[in-house]
């Protein structure tokens, strides 16, 4: 059974520890918060596809374009969902390859052009890719991690949106 | 129609317990009512809660999801609207606390909390949700509120409640009200078959009295006609007396060669004779008959006059008779007995033409206290019956009441007199007895007789058959002839001395007295009843049998009054010849009288 509550409780004494230390070491707070906010968003990311519908239906295949630590992070992230939530599978993307048969793609390397995709593909972005926005983009607000989320650009790639995550957006772009 | 009125009238006694039964089902029901409605308001109750938490474990979802606390604490505070819920809150599936709301005042949510069904406790009604995304639970929702307070509740029960009441008391107000009326009507039905009752009892009073005024009537007329014709007959038998009393004196004169002068003597005789008889019969209507009242065995003088009855009623009328054992003794003159069953035997015969059954039976009967019998002379409840009946022509109503008049008669002219049954009347008046009739047209006719029980005098009976022979007096047999009437003084002088006595005549009581006083030979007294002068023959005898008492005394009359004949007869040796009396029943009763009395 995926317990992302447990994960979550890991996360936020992880992220009360990185406060803490924050404070009383500002200046290396960014570098050791890394971690912790990449723990974040695989845990986030494996949790979008129960409520995004695509075209074609679910469960499809979450593709990485980021550094391995985070793909590894991502990969525990999803294998400790239930077998039926979450993505169907983990795929880590080399650089430059396709992400066709992907239904989610998540990029969080920079400088990385964003490979040719199928139209409905849900983007996810984090601030580390750089000039790429995708249609959910990982933010950090009030030391926590939040996203934004691009509703025209999921209508223009013919995906829906639960309610439910848009009104936990800290900004959503409606669709038009 | 009966057991219907019967099943209602049960239906009516057990309207009270209905009513109270219908009263408690009422009542029942209005409980059973408020609890279906307390049921379904806390069922109303649990599906709204339980909306509003699911409501809220949909909305909840994602920021379980992403652990976001301030949404789902939004999320949990926009219940807060609804002023009866008082608390909210989602638990994480490990059943931490991940976001609650608490109206001010209220009780706070527990930290942890573990799924559960609705309950309600304390006034308090709790419900929680499962919080799922995909088949996976995430958390729990709790939703707490207040039930309704009790006074809203009884606000809201109270219309049934009351209409339960209501409806009760309707029902037993009526039940009761019913019951008053069941037991009103009863009250009133009975009043009514009382008054029925009494109306019934004043009816048969009514005819009671008419019946007592018609018998008054019918024995007022009978009681005229029999004055009218007794005083007649008293006159009669005195004349008759000097008629017969000569025509016996002339033929016992007539000399042998009497050129048919006897056989002329003989024809007046009988034509005197039958006169007699018929004043006789018209003073037993009139009941002033000389009676001579003996105690005697009925059964025995109906079993003697059975030659008689054959003989009188021919071969083609069959004669039964049903005698009673052990029958009772009764007071009465034999001879006047026997005439009365002769009477109604002839009655019968002449109802009966060709054949029939005459029947004489005998029984002892003890009459109720309310038997109509009783209110006529007749005073004693046990008596002996003397019914004769017969299969003839009966006798219609009319015939009935008019047949002890005397002279009334259905027979053809010159078949009957119309005396016998009148005779039959007075004489069983006479004895203080009492005689009815039962007949109807073509039914036959029965003549009952009753006559009053006398105590059992040891066997003595004097039906006797008298003796044929004359017997005559002896020379020295002194009698003291007492008569008013000059003429019958003479004749029965002469009848006296012709059987051989030796006579004194005086013609009153005080005359009487005297010879008695000076002459102490005078062997009897022979006196009529009714003398001049103050001193009836009763007084005659009574004085004369102070001073000798062993004096025996012969009293005559054709008019025996009532003092003499009415019930204990007379004294013992005085005797009664009745007038007109012949020469041979003169000559057996001074006889007879004698010989009872030796010197």
């Amino acid at each position: 059974m995926p317990d992302p509550a447990r994960i979550a409780g890991t996360v936020r004494r992880w992220i009360s520890v990185a406060t803490a230390l924050a404070c009383l070491i500002p200046c290396a707070a960014a570098a050791q918060d890394q971690p912790v906010v990449a723990a974040i968003e695989a845990a986030y990311l494996t949790k979008f596809p129960a409520f995004v519908e695509w075209p074609a239906g679910g469960p499809t295949a979450l593709c990485v374009l980021a550094p391995e630590a985070t793909g590894r992070l991502i990969e525990q992230a999803e294998s400790k969902l239930p077998p039926d939530a979450g993505p169907a599978a983990v795929l880590r993307l080399p650089p430059s390859a396709p992400a066709l048969g992907c239904g989610m793609l998540f990029v969080g390397e920079r400088d990385v052009p964003l490979p040719p995709m199928a139209p409905a593909t849900l983007v996810v972005t984090d601030q580390a890719a750089d000039g790429h926005k995708g249609v959910i983009n990982f933010v950090i607000r009030d030391d926590r991690v939040r996203f934004e989320i691009d509703d025209a650009e999921a209508a223009r790639r013919g995906l829906i949106i639960s309610s439910k995550l848009l009104s936990l957006a800290v900004s959503v772009k409606p669709r038009a | 129609m009966t057991g219907l009125m019967n099943r209602l009238t049960n239906f009516r006694r057990h309207l009270p317990k209905l009513a109270l039964l219908a009263a408690a089902i009422l009542l029942g029901l209005g409980l059973l009512i408020v609890l279906q409605s307390e049921r379904t308001y806390r069922q109303e109750r649990i599906g709204q809660l339980s909306v509003q938490a699911h409501i809220l474990a949909a909305t909840v979802t994602a920021a379980l999801t992403f652990d976001d606390q301030a949404a789902g604490s939004e999320y949990v505070a926009a219940l807060g609207a609804d002023q009866s819920l008082r608390a909210a809150a989602v638990y994480r599936a490990d059943g931490s606390l991940f976001a609650s709301f608490v109206q001010p005042g209220a009780t706070p949510v527990a930290p942890t909390l573990a799924p559960t069904s609705p309950t309600i406790e304390n006034g308090r009604l709790i419900v929680t949700a499962p919080v799922t995304q995909n088949g996976v639970l995430l958390g729990t929702v709790y939703v707490r509120t207040l039930t309704e307070p009790v006074s809203m509740r009884l606000q809201r029960h109270g219309a049934i409640v009351l209409l339960a009441v209501m409806a009760s008391l309707v029902a037993a107000v009526l039940g009761f009200g019913q019951a008053a009326l069941t037991r009103a009507n009863a009250g009133l039905e009975q009043h009514a078959a009382e008054l029925a009752e009494v109306n019934r009892m004043l009816e048969q009073q009514i005819e009671e009295r008419e019946r007592v005024e018609e018998t008054l009537r019918q024995a007022q007329k009978m009681e005229a006609v029999g004055q009218l014709t007794g005083g007649i007959a008293h006159d009669f038998n005195n004349l008759l007396q000097v008629i017969l009393g000569n025509l016996d004196v002339m033929k016992s004169r007539l000399p042998a060669d009497d050129n048919g002068f006897g056989l002329k003597l003989e024809a007046a005789q009988r034509a005197g004779e039958r006169a007699a008889v018929l004043t006789a019969q018209l003073l037993a209507f009139a009941r002033r008959q000389p009676l001579d009242p003996r105690p005697i065995e009925i059964n025995r003088l109906v079993a003697g006059m059975s030659n008689l009855l054959h003989r009188t009623l021919g071969e083609t009328i069959r004669i039964e008779t049903k005698l009673a054992r052990d029958l009772w003794w009764v007071s009465a003159d034999g001879n006047q007995l026997e005439n009365a069953l002769l009477n109604l035997a002839v009655n019968a015969r002449d109802a009966m033409p060709g054949t029939g059954t005459l029947t004489i039976e005998t029984r002892n009967i003890r009459l109720d206290s309310d038997d109509p019998a009783l209110s006529d002379r007749l005073q004693t409840a046990e008596c002996v019956a003397i019914t004769v009946s017969d299969t003839g022509t009966g006798m219609t109503r009319e015939v009935i009441a008019k047949a002890f008049e005397p002279f009334f008669t259905t027979k053809d002219f010159g078949r009957g007199t119309g005396l016998g049954l009148s005779q039959v009347y007075g004489f069983v008046k006479q004895s203080g007895g009492h005689i009815e009739i039962v007949s109807a047209p073509g039914a036959g006719a029965t003549i009952k007789i009753l006559l009053p029980r006398i105590a059992d005098p040891n066997g003595r009976s004097d039906v006797v058959a008298p003796a044929e022979q004359l017997p005559q007096g002896e020379e020295q047999e002194l009698i003291l002839l007492v008569e008013d009437d000059e003429n019958v003084r003479m004749i029965g002088l002469e009848m006296l001395r012709a059987l051989g006595y030796r006579v004194i005549e005086a013609a009153d009581g005080h005359e009487a007295l005297h010879h008695l006083a000076r002459e102490p030979r005078i062997r009897l007294l022979f006196s009529d009843i009714g003398l001049p002068g103050g001193l009836s023959g009763r007084q005659l005898a009574d004085q004369a049998r102070r001073s000798r008492p062993d004096l025996p005394v012969l009293l005559t009359t054709g008019y025996a009054h009532q003092a003499i004949t009415q019930a204990g007869g007379l004294a013992r040796g005085i005797d009664l010849l009745a007038k007109p009396f012949t020469h041979a029943a003169l000559a057996k009763k001074i006889r007879q009288v004698l010989e009872q009395h030796p010197i």
